[in-house]
């Protein structure tokens, strides 16, 4: 598969108004991150350890066996890609073109949408977004209805990779926004953001792309 | 937050099915808690293919790390990374969860030294019936650790059987449990996860304690949110206080539990379980 037809597995993207910045609608999916990883050519495979996708752990979305293809675990198709790490969201938004957004844009996108992470957070419940285990593991990107400016779930289902920026740039553990499955839902800008390890691909962080500025 | 943390270095330990994933949630919910999840066991193919091989203080190496990571160069460059990361100065007290590396705790402590250690353990037959109904003796591939494990001179092979996921799943539990109990590491304090349940004061606070802390308030939030119901899939950290000290009865059969109990009869005697 071409790098140009992986592109139709993408959702679609969201213009932020009064900005130059365009979000994915919902994370990238297991679909998708399978299909560009194997247009990619990763060489990540059930071997030693690796660089972009978790090929170790079992309960990831986005899995391979041995030497074959990138695959969406079963079950899983339409969920977040999770078990990517950082350089591998980034693989992926490159080759579409875009890249990882930074937490102050997830910032402005709230505050262009009318809202703030507490305000967003106060109008979501366990039957309207994906948190705190009540559903027991990611949930499709289109289970719940969009959150803000079209966009789905921005609080919980997967914490979303955020480009570094800043002093912490160089930081080895690099910042993830938006809470996740298995997370208390966040209430502020501070409990939206967790630092995990960059190298680390894990079951409830995903990543979504961004393309132009703020 | 005061001072350096640096030279506080925790592992919180606990075999599968132990609360380690919920005790790992209480412990994060301290601002001053820095952990990692399972670095070793669930993002390196190193330390799975290694489970059960016993390895000695002297078998550390600062640049191989262990001769058996020879044909592993993520997994020793992950180690070392993990290495880094809890010795690393800073306000706060880092750490990790793991389910591996009972037998390894010499070998760990020459590569980690100061490595304070909680070990969280559970009634062997709440373990026992947990592993069976996820089947997580087929996930964990017990089977081959055992057999590397038997292999092994100094192993304790009267501890293994391994005809049935029964079986299996007791032997891991005795064979980890023996391998560290019976050389406890400095640093190691022994925790039962029916205790903390039961009565987290106290108990949280002698842990907290070992790893250099005093507990905070967000931590019995914490345990308090996640007793109040079962939620969730296999790894899930909402248990109702029943469920934790309870399942097993409703999930094991007699005669399984008759196995467990005959089985885990010493280490059970050890840590308090009454059969």
């Amino acid at each position: 598969m071409t790098a140009e037809t992986t592109r139709g597995l993408l959702g679609a993207f969201v213009t932020v108004p009064g900005t130059g910045l365009e979000v994915m609608s919902t994370p990238v999916t297991a679909d998708a991150a399978a299909a560009a990883f194997n247009a990619l050519r990763v060489p990540d495979r059930a071997g030693d350890s690796y660089t972009m996708v978790n090929v170790v752990n079992p309960d990831t979305a986005v899995r391979r066996t041995g030497h074959g293809p990138f695959e969406v675990a079963p079950g899983r198709s339409g969920h977040p890609a999770t078990g990517v790490t950082l350089a591998g969201a980034r693989a992926v938004a490159r080759l579409h073109g875009g890249r990882l957004p930074r937490v102050d844009e997830w910032v402005a996108v709230l505050a262009a949408g009318g809202s703030a992470v507490h305000d967003l957070a106060v109008t979501l419940s366990a039957s309207s977004a994906n948190f705190d285990e009540h559903w027991g593991g990611t949930t499709p990107v289109d289970r719940f209805g969009p959150q803000v400016l079209g966009l789905h779930d921005v609080l919980g289902n997967v914490g979303e990779w955020c480009e570094p920026s800043g002093p912490d740039a160089a930081a080895p553990e690099c910042p993830v926004f938006g809470g996740g499955w298995n997370k208390p839902l966040p209430t502020s800008v501070g409990t939206a953001v967790r630092r995990k390890w960059s190298e680390f691909g894990a079951v409830a962080i995903g990543f979504r792309i961004v393309r132009g500025e703020l | 937050m005061t001072g350096d943390r640096r030279g506080r270095p925790f592992m919180l330990l606990g075999h599968h099915r132990s609360g380690t994933n919920f005790l790992t949630d209480v412990l994060q919910a301290h601002p001053e808690v820095s952990m990692v999840d399972e670095p070793l066991s669930v993002h390196t193919r190193g330390f799975r293919d290694t489970d059960l091989l016993v390895w000695g203080a002297d078998q550390w190496d600062d640049v191989r790390v262990h001769d058996a990571l020879v044909d592993h160069p993520m997994s020793r460059a992950r180690f070392q990374r993990l290495r880094e990361f809890v010795t690393a100065p800073g306000e706060v007290v880092r750490g990790f969860k793991e389910t591996i590396l009972f037998e390894k705790m010499p070998w760990l402590h020459a590569a980690v030294p100061g490595l304070r250690t909680v070990l969280v353990v559970r009634d062997p037959r709440a373990v026992v019936g947990s592993l069976l109904k996820h089947d997580v003796d087929a996930i964990w591939e017990y089977s081959r650790a055992l057999e590397r494990y038997v292999g092994q001179p100094g192993a304790h092979r009267e501890l293994v059987a391994t005809g049935s996921p029964l079986a299996r799943s007791v032997s891991s539990w005795r064979v980890r449990h023996r391998e560290l109990l019976g050389a406890p590491p400095p640093g190691l304090r022994v925790f039962r996860l029916e205790d903390l349940v039961r009565d987290d004061s106290d108990v949280l606070a002698e842990m907290m304690r070992h790893i250099g802390l005093e507990p905070h308030e967000a931590q019995h939030r914490t345990m308090k949110e996640h007793q109040r119901e079962h939620r969730g899939g296999m790894y899930s950290t909402y248990r109702t206080l029943d469920q934790v000290l309870n399942e097993w009865r409703r999930t094991l059969r007699p005669d399984e539990v008759a196995y467990v109990e005959e089985r885990c009869a010493p280490e059970m005697e050890l840590l308090g379980y009454d059969r």
